[in-house]
C-alpha cells in the first residue's frame, strides 16, 4: 500500500505571555511526533486532554503550520516555512467533534457541501449539484434534504453531513477529532460503520483522535498513545492491546471501564494530574505520576525505542514488564 | 421503609405544539447504601426525572406523581419552602460540568462553607474546620491553600472533588450524581468514581448515578434503570441486565457497544432515531426501531410490569422462560 502521510519529528510551539515586559514563555504542545500512514489504514491517537492530540490534528491538517519537523503528503514535502499551497491542503480534511458547533446554522446542506467545490474547482453548477447529491446518498442522507438547514437534523445526521463535507474534495487523509464522542450510543455504532464503509470504498487513510479505547480497539490499525506532547507508545493495535508496555498506557487501559459485570480488573491508580506545560518536570514527563519511577527516570526525557514489536518511551520498560507482574489489560481483548 | 420512593412520576413541558412528555411513568426505590444507575441516551428524561425529585424544574413544568416520599415524608404534600430545606441537606446533587456549576466569583472554601452555614450552622471556626475536613476526605491535597482558591485555579478533576465536598457538606442521606465524570478524562474518572463509592460506603448514603456510559454502570451500580424516550423500559440488578436483558432496547444498546459486539468490520446498530414530540408512535415507543416488534407492539403501549426485583415495559420480553405478564 502506498504511503500517504508521514510526519517526522513534528513540533508545535505556542508562546505564553508572562507580562508586558517579560520574555514570553514557549510551550511545546507537540514535541517531536513521528509516524507514517498508508492508504486505507487507520492510526488512532489516544491520550488525555492537554496531551497534544488536537494540536497534532491542527498541524496535520495545516490549520497551523508546524513550527518544526517535516510533513510529507503523498510523497510531497509540505513546506513549513512558507504557506503550503492549496492543492496540498485539499488532500487532508478534518471532521470535528461536535456536529452542533461545526456546521454553519445559516447555510443549507447544499451550500455547505458545495462550498469546497466552489472555491477549489471550476465545476459547473450542475456538476456541483450532482456531486453533492452523490455524496449525500453515499453517507446515508436522502439527497432531497439538500435544501434543509442543520437544525432540522439529528446529531447523527449532522455528523454524516460533516463527514460528507470533508470528503467533497476527495481527500486521501481524513483527520477525525473525536468524531463519535458527542453522539449517543445507538447512533455511535451507525457512524463508526459509515466510516469503515467509506474507508473500504474510497481507500481513505484515517487519523482517528479519541479517548474512547473500546472504539479505538475496534477500528484502529495502529495506535499512538500520547502524553504531554510526546508519543509514549506506538504500535499496531493488536500488539498494544495485548501487551501494553509503557506504564502510562497500562494505567490508561486499566482505568477504562468495561461493560461486563463481575470483571474485577486490577486497576492501576494514577496519582495527581498531568503536569503544567509551563513547568515541565525533570526527565520523563510521566515520572511524577508513575508507580515505577526511579532516579534514572529523572535524568533525561526517554526517547521512543523498539521493544517487542512496539515503540516505547520508557527507560524501565523491560524491568516493569517482567512476567511475574499480572497483565492487567489482557481482559480488554 | 425505603429512603426514596417514587411511583409513576411524569413530567411534561408546554411547547408551542402542545405538551411535551419528557418523563413518563418512573418508578424508583432507593434504600440507604444502594447504588442505582439510571441509563439512557440524551433526551431520555434521566436528568429531568431527578430534577423533579429535587423540585428544581421551572414552574411551567407539569409534574404528576402518585407517590414521592423521602424517608417516609410525603414531598407532594410538603410546602415548597420546606422542600427547599431538604435540598442540600437530605438530598444532595452533583452536576455534570464541575467548571460551570461552581461560582467563579467566590473561593471554593466559601462555597462549601455556605452549604454548611445554611444546613448545619455553627461558628465560623467550626465551619472552617469542617470545610478543611471535607476537602481532605475528597482527596484535595493541601486543603488550607485550596480553601482560598477560586474555581478557575483548579483543574476539572479538582473542581469535581470540590463539588462532591459541597454535596457532602450537610451529611446527605441520598446523593444524586448527574453524569459526574462525563466531562473528565478516564484516569481522573476512575479516581472520582472510586471516591464516590468509598464515600457512599463509609457514609451509608443512597447513591443515584445518572450516566450514559455502560462501562461505568457495569463497574459501579447494583440496580440499573434503563430509560428510553422518557419512559422507564427496564429495571434489573446489574448482573442480570448485562447478561440477560429482557427489553429489546437494552439488548440492542449492549450489542452496539464496540467492546461487546461480535468481531467483524461492522457493528450491530439500532436503526432510526429516538422519536420526537411529533412522531411518537401509538404503540410501544421503541416499536419502530425494534427488530422483535409484532402487530401488538405497533398498536398498544405495554405497561410497566413488576416481577419481584425487575420492572419491564415490553409485550414480548427477551431471555425469559416464564412470560412476565
Amino acid at each position: 500500500m502506498s504511503e500517504v502521510l508521514r510526519a517526522v519529528n513534528l513540533q508545535q510551539e505556542y508562546s505564553a505571555r508572562q507580562g508586558m515586559f517579560q520574555k514570553p514563555l514557549y510551550v511545546r504542545a507537540l514535541n517531536g511526533v513521528s509516524f507514517s500512514l498508508n492508504a486505507g489504514e487507520t492510526l488512532a491517537v489516544v491520550g488525555e486532554s492537554g496531551c497534544g492530540k488536537s494540536t497534532l490534528a491542527r498541524s496535520l491538517t495545516l490549520i497551523e503550520t508546524p513550527s518544526a519537523g517535516e510533513l510529507w503528503l503523498a510523497g510531497e514535502k509540505v513546506n513549513t516555512a512558507n504557506k503550503p499551497d492549496a492543492a496540498l491542503r485539499q488532500r487532508v480534511q478534518m471532521v470535528f467533534q461536535n456536529p452542533y458547533g461545526s456546521l454553519n446554522p445559516r447555510k443549507t446542506i447544499q451550500q455547505m457541501l458545495e462550498e469546497p467545490l466552489l472555491l477549489n474547482t471550476k465545476l459547473s453548477s450542475e456538476a456541483r449539484r450532482a456531486a453533492v447529491a452523490d455524496m449525500m446518498s453515499r453517507v446515508g442522507l436522502r439527497p432531497e434534504f439538500a435544501e434543509r438547514y442543520p437544525h432540522m437534523f439529528s446529531g447523527g445526521q449532522r455528523q454524516r453531513i460533516a463527514i460528507a463535507r470533508a470528503l467533497m474534495l476527495k481527500p486521501q487523509v481524513v483527520v477525525l477529532d473525536e468524531p463519535v464522542s458527542a453522539l449517543d450510543l445507538s447512533v455511535r455504532a451507525q457512524i463508526l460503520n459509515l466510516l469503515t464503509e467509506l474507508q473500504q470504498d474510497l481507500g481513505l487513510a484515517y487519523v482517528f483522535i479519541s479517548h474512547d479505547l473500546s472504539v479505538v480497539q475496534r477500528i484502529a490499525d495502529y495506535v499512538m498513545v500520547m502524553y504531554f506532547g510526546r508519543a509514549v507508545e506506538y504500535a499496531d493495535a493488536a500488539t498494544i492491546f495485548s501487551t501494553p508496555q509503557h506504564p502510562y498506557t497500562k494505567a490508561l487501559f486499566s482505568a477504562t471501564p468495561v461493560a461486563e459485570v463481575g470483571e474485577k480488573r486490577e486497576r492501576i491508580h494514577l496519582q495527581g494530574e498531568p503536569p503544567s506545560p509551563l513547568r515541565p518536570p525533570q526527565g520523563c514527563p510521566f515520572g511524577p505520576r508513575c508507580a515505577y519511577v526511579q532516579d534514572s527516570c529523572r535524568k533525561e526525557v526517554p526517547a521512543l525505542r523498539e521493544l517487542k514489536g512496539a515503540q516505547v518511551a520508557c527507560v524501565r520498560a523491560e524491568a516493569i514488564n517482567e512476567p511475574q507482574l499480572p497483565n492487567i489489560s489482557a481482559r480488554l481483548l | 421503609m425505603s429512603l426514596l420512593s417514587v411511583r409513576n412520576l411524569s413530567v411534561a413541558f408546554p411547547t408551542q405544539h402542545g405538551w411535551f412528555q419528557a418523563v413518563e411513568g418512573i418508578h424508583l426505590d432507593v434504600n440507604a447504601g444502594d447504588i442505582l444507575a439510571i441509563v439512557g441516551e440524551s433526551g431520555s428524561g434521566k436528568s429531568v426525572a431527578m430534577m423533579a425529585v429535587m423540585n428544581l424544574l421551572p414552574p411551567t413544568a407539569r409534574i404528576t406523581c402518585d407517590e414521592l416520599k423521602i424517608e417516609g415524608q410525603d414531598l407532594l404534600a410538603m410546602p415548597a419552602k420546606q422542600r427547599r430545606k431538604l435540598n442540600g441537606g437530605t438530598i444532595a446533587m452533583i452536576f455534570q460540568e464541575p467548571m460551570s456549576s461552581l461560582n467563579p466569583c467566590f473561593t471554593v472554601g466559601y462555597q462549601i462553607d455556605e452549604a454548611i452555614r445554611i444546613h448545619l450552622g455553627g461558628s465560623k471556626k467550626e465551619r472552617t474546620e469542617r470545610v478543611l475536613h471535607l476537602l481532605e476526605i475528597v482527596g484535595i491535597p493541601d486543603p488550607r491553600r485550596r480553601y482560598k482558591a477560586y474555581p478557575h485555579q483548579m483543574s476539572g478533576g479538582m473542581s469535581q472533588r470540590a463539588m462532591i465536598a459541597m454535596a457532602l457538606a450537610a451529611n446527605p442521606k441520598l446523593l444524586i450524581a448527574d453524569e459526574p465524570t462525563t466531562a473528565l478524562d478516564v484516569t481522573v474518572q476512575a479516581q472520582i468514581l472510586e471516591l464516590l463509592l468509598k464515600l457512599q460506603q463509609t457514609q451509608g448514603m443512597g447513591l443515584i448515578l445518572i450516566t450514559h456510559d455502560m462501562g461505568v454502570v457495569a463497574e459501579t451500580a447494583q440496580q440499573v434503570v434503563v430509560q428510553y424516550a422518557g419512559q422507564q423500559v427496564e429495571k434489573q440488578p446489574v448482573f442480570g441486565l448485562f447478561n440477560q436483558p429482557h427489553h429489546p432496547y437494552t439488548a440492542a444498546l449492549l450489542d452496539a457497544l464496540p467492546e461487546r459486539a461480535p468481531a467483524g468490520d461492522f457493528l450491530p446498530t439500532i436503526q432510526g432515531i429516538v422519536p420526537g414530540q411529533k412522531d411518537r408512535p401509538t404503540g410501544c415507543l421503541f416499536s419502530p426501531r425494534c427488530t422483535h416488534a409484532q402487530a401488538l407492539c405497533h398498536e398498544q403501549q405495554p405497561a410497566l410490569v413488576r416481577n419481584s426485583e425487575q420492572w419491564l415495559r415490553c409485550h414480548y420480553p427477551l431471555n425469559t422462560v416464564e412470560v412476565l405478564r
